[in-house]
């Protein structure tokens, strides 16, 4: 018991957090060992420290000190300790530790709560639908799955990761619906990494996504419980990684930027319109200053002539070029998004008295830039919004750019050949074995039905085919 | 790094082939040829859009549009004397309407045809017209109010008119290709006129007037001959031929029932078939169509259905006489076959016609028209009665 005591301390270098409290209980010597800032003060002193004397008094002949402890002390969660490595992992995890002569050990769950409560989601915000978020405990999020799907058919795997910060990761699938090729090859991607440290999920995402050279993201993050419980009953994997109020899901596919949660809870006919311009959203942040970039310096008999008189009146005072205008302006709009991003609170007002300069009238009164180029990159800019996902919004950047050289060099054969690239780029990507254009190409006529539109929840019978080869039924067809 | 170097070559070895910026141009939007007998040139005039004109405040006064001009032996080389005085390089894709002078029209329309056919950039969606009596140059240099583009102007007034009254023809220019290019049919193109032509209208002081002092005018439609200017239609001839051409589906026609009474029907939907018969010479032309009463200065009952039955036997007489007019005008005055009725013949039976009718002069002198019109008047307006009529019962 003493080396025990000796080896810790020696090992920790003394460490005045980790408190070693001796306690003599029917003239036997116990070791209370915990950690400070992981314990609740509270229930060491009014459950371990508390039973402990009620079983000094009860107890007056000699006893097994080791089982009555086990026994009787007030805590619902008991852990026989093994080995020496089992002391440390209990310690630094919250536990209370109680050493008897013998060098047998028993763990006690005593841990602070260092979680904040749970809150309303910040990036994924929506109008309907509930309003929770994942906190930075795996406790809490676990239970805000397990509350939403009640059956023993989801299952969770265990893992632990990272050398040093030995962070619990979780893989939630449905036993019944979940295709097991996915769940072994996730877990088999899990178990080969070997890294010191995973503070965030975004680390592990990083670790098991295959296809990091493309810039569209094969893994989706979510903080909505709601999303993730939506995805792990489609079929889909969720990971929940502890410290992280993201969880991870796969596979993700393009369809899914078009899709948001609150689609499931609004009417269909309105949902499929929002769908419809989503779909827009998407090619207009694409491909809108690469039209116009081509349009306007090759080719012009592609306008209305109206509207070229108008276009060539704007540009008559701008000294540039349309596709440097179009890139001032479009790097300027991302500089200022990068540092919303960054600015504390109490200065974004400043940032948006500034914006609006750069972006506006006082950039066209200086003649650097046209109105209809603010119009464009605002259009632009407007669309890109509509994603949550930043990944998405990042990736739609780098292909617009992409776009918008090509529409320099080539004119409109360019945002031809961009765009045919574009989209063999975007077929050639998998997401965890499946095509990541699912369900377009290759194109599953029951996907579809889910896709541009949304069926009304009546005639929602069947699951996503790719997703799950089970045939369990979403939906009864009886009406 | 294959792909990468595959892309930028891709798009560094194209040069930015065709590369020309907004501010670089200058815009077409008309051209008026004209040619001079004394020195055999053509003179050539371009409207070129002032795209400053609406950005920049301080441009307030200067024109919407500027006139360069130049001439030379050959078209071409005419189009590129413009350079001369125009520091932009002349780009043709907007060309709205080209006016023809009646000396072009008669001598050198097929020298147009070979330079707007062959010319890549120009758009084939223009519209040809003959400046009637008038420099093709002054026409587009008049500052029109509403539209302030004289070119749009005139496109939006050939429009308007053919759909509304029927007078002018309205074909693109590739329309008007085929028809030069098919040696069985013969060209019709609409005219123009300047009103007032004591004083140019170029100056900005024309539209700073209710009624500005100078104005184009839709003229009656040209026609040809192989080729070459012969005349003008009346108005009502024009109207005819757009029928017969099947350009046109409403018109406007009026009847006298009485003194210095008429009453005036829309005709709508119209709609005419030509059926021929090559053996016996015969055309048969039918047309039908709906009207509509819009204004009736009649002391007639046009609740009864009998007066009803007989106001649409007038109309259609009415519309029979103007076709009838049209065709005697066309076989007789000017003996060119416009309707394309050579043509129709070719289609049927070619070698009957090359066997046949060598002097198509003559065969279309001798061709027997029979029209048949047939309207049905289906609509009286928001009044049910006359109300001259009504009036009179009590």
């Amino acid at each position: 018991m003493e080396k025990i005591v000796e080896r810790l301390k020696k090992e920790t270098n003394n460490l005045s957090d980790i408190i070693y409290r001796i306690k003599y209980i029917n003239d036997q010597k116990i070791y209370i060992i915990y950690n400070e800032p992981l314990v609740s003060s509270d229930k060491i002193s009014d459950f371990i420290i508390r039973s402990l004397d009620h079983i000094d008094e009860k107890y007056k002949k000699k006893i097994d000190l080791y089982s009555v402890i086990k026994n009787d002390i007030n805590n619902f969660k008991v852990t026989d300790v093994k080995n020496y490595k089992d002391i440390v992992f209990y310690l630094h995890n919250g536990f209370t530790i109680i050493l008897f002569e013998n060098a047998t050990a028993l763990a006690f769950e005593t841990k602070r709560n260092l979680s904040r409560s749970i809150a309303s989601p910040t990036t994924e915000t929506t109008l309907r639908g509930p309003n929770d978020a994942f906190v930075e405990d795996i406790q809490t999020n676990t239970g805000l799955i397990k509350r939403r799907i009640k059956t023993n058919d989801l299952w969770i795997e265990n893992l632990q990761i990272g050398r040093n910060s030995n962070t619990r990761v979780s893989i939630f699938y449905m036993n019944n619906i979940t295709d097991k090729k996915l769940v072994n090859e996730v877990k088999k991607q899990l178990e080969k990494i070997d890294i010191d440290n995973i503070i965030d999920s975004g680390t592990i995402k990083n670790l098991i996504e295959k296809e990091n050279k493309n810039a569209f993201p094969t893994i989706a993050t979510s903080e909505r419980p709601d999303r993730a419980c939506n995805a792990i009953l489609e079929g889909k994997v969720v990971i929940v990684v502890d410290t992280s109020p993201f969880v991870l899901i796969l596979p993700n596919f393009l369809n899914d930027i078009f899709k948001s949660t609150e689609d499931k809870y609004g009417k269909a006919i309105n949902v499929s319109f929002t769908r419809i311009i989503r779909f827009f959203a998407f090619f207009i942040t694409l491909l809108t200053p690469g039209v116009y970039i081509a349009i306007t310096t090759y080719n012009q008999e592609m306008l209305p002539t109206e509207l070229l008189i108008s276009f060539a009146s704007q540009r008559s005072l701008v000294p540039f070029p349309a596709f440097f205008e179009a890139l001032l302006m479009i790097l300027s709009f991302e500089i200022l998004r990068e540092s919303d991003l960054r600015i504390p609170n109490f200065s974004s007002s400043a940032l948006s008295i500034v914006g609006a300069l750069i972006l506006g009238e006082a950039a066209v009164n200086a003649g650097i830039v046209s109105p209809i180029m603010i119009i464009v990159i605002s259009v632009t800019a407007i669309s890109a919004l509509i994603f949550s996902e930043p990944e998405v919004i990042y990736a739609i950047r780098i292909y617009r750019i992409l776009f918008m050289l090509g529409a320099a060099f080539m004119g409109l054969i360019g945002v031809i050949f961009i765009f045919i690239f574009f989209i063999l780029k975007l077929s050639s990507l998998n997401s965890f074995g499946k095509p990541y254009l699912m369900p377009y190409a290759p194109t599953y006529i029951s996907g579809l039905k889910n896709s541009f539109i949304r069926l009304s929840t009546n005639k929602q019978t069947n699951r996503l085919p790719y997703l799950s080869k089970n045939k369990t039924k979403y939906r009864s067809d009886t009406k | 790094m294959k792909k990468i170097l595959l892309i930028i070559s891709l798009l560094l070895l194209s040069g930015c082939y065709n590369y020309r910026e907004l501010n670089d141009l200058a815009i077409v939007s008309a051209i008026a040829i004209d040619y001079n007998n004394s020195n055999n040139n053509f003179e050539v005039s371009i409207q070129v859009v002032n795209p400053k004109k609406q950005q920049d405040t301080s441009s307030a006064n200067e024109p919407d549009f500027i006139i360069y001009k130049a001439e030379e032996k050959t078209l071409q080389q005419a189009f590129r004397n413009i350079v001369d005085t125009s520091p932009n390089r002349i780009y043709g894709s907007h060309l709205e309407i080209l006016i023809i002078s009646e000396e072009v029209a008669k001598n050198h329309i097929d020298k147009i045809f070979d330079f707007f056919a062959r010319e890549p950039e120009a758009r084939s969606e223009f519209s040809i017209l003959v400046a009637k009596d008038s420099d093709p140059e002054d026409e587009i240099s008049v500052i029109t109010p509403l539209i302030n583009l004289s070119s749009t102007n005139i496109k939006t007034l050939l429009q308007t008119n053919n759909q509304n009254l029927g007078v002018s023809i309205e074909q693109t220019f590739n329309e008007t290709l085929n028809s030069y290019l098919n040696p069985y049919l013969e060209i019709a193109l609409p005219s123009l006129e300047l009103i007032g032509k004591e004083e140019k209208g170029e100056k900005q002081t024309n539209i700073e007037q209710t009624n500005s002092n100078n104005k184009v005018k839709l003229a009656t439609t040209a026609i040809f001959k192989n080729d070459k200017l012969i005349g003008y239609l009346t108005k009502q001839e024009s109207i005819g031929l757009n029928i017969l051409l099947n350009k046109t589906n409403m018109t406007m026609l009026s009847h006298k029932c009485s003194d210095n009474n008429y009453f005036t029907t829309e005709i709508d939907k119209l709609k005419s078939s030509i059926d021929t018969n090559i053996e016996n010479k015969e055309v048969n032309i039918k047309i039908e169509g709906h009207s509509i009463i819009n204004e009736m200065n009649c002391n007639l009952n046009i609740k009864n259905t009998d007066t009803i039955d007989k106001i649409d036997k007038e109309i259609e007489n009415e519309l029979k006489k103007i076709i009838e007019n049209t065709i005697y005008t066309i076989q007789n005055t000017y003996n060119t076959d416009v309707i394309g009725i050579r043509d129709m013949f070719y289609k049927k039976n070619p070698n009957y016609l090359k066997k046949h009718y060598n002097n198509w002069d003559e065969t279309f002198k001798e061709l027997k028209f029979n029209v048949e019109v047939n309207l049905k008047l289906y609509e009286k307006g928001n009044t049910v009665g006359g109300t001259i009529y009504e009036k009179k019962q009590y």
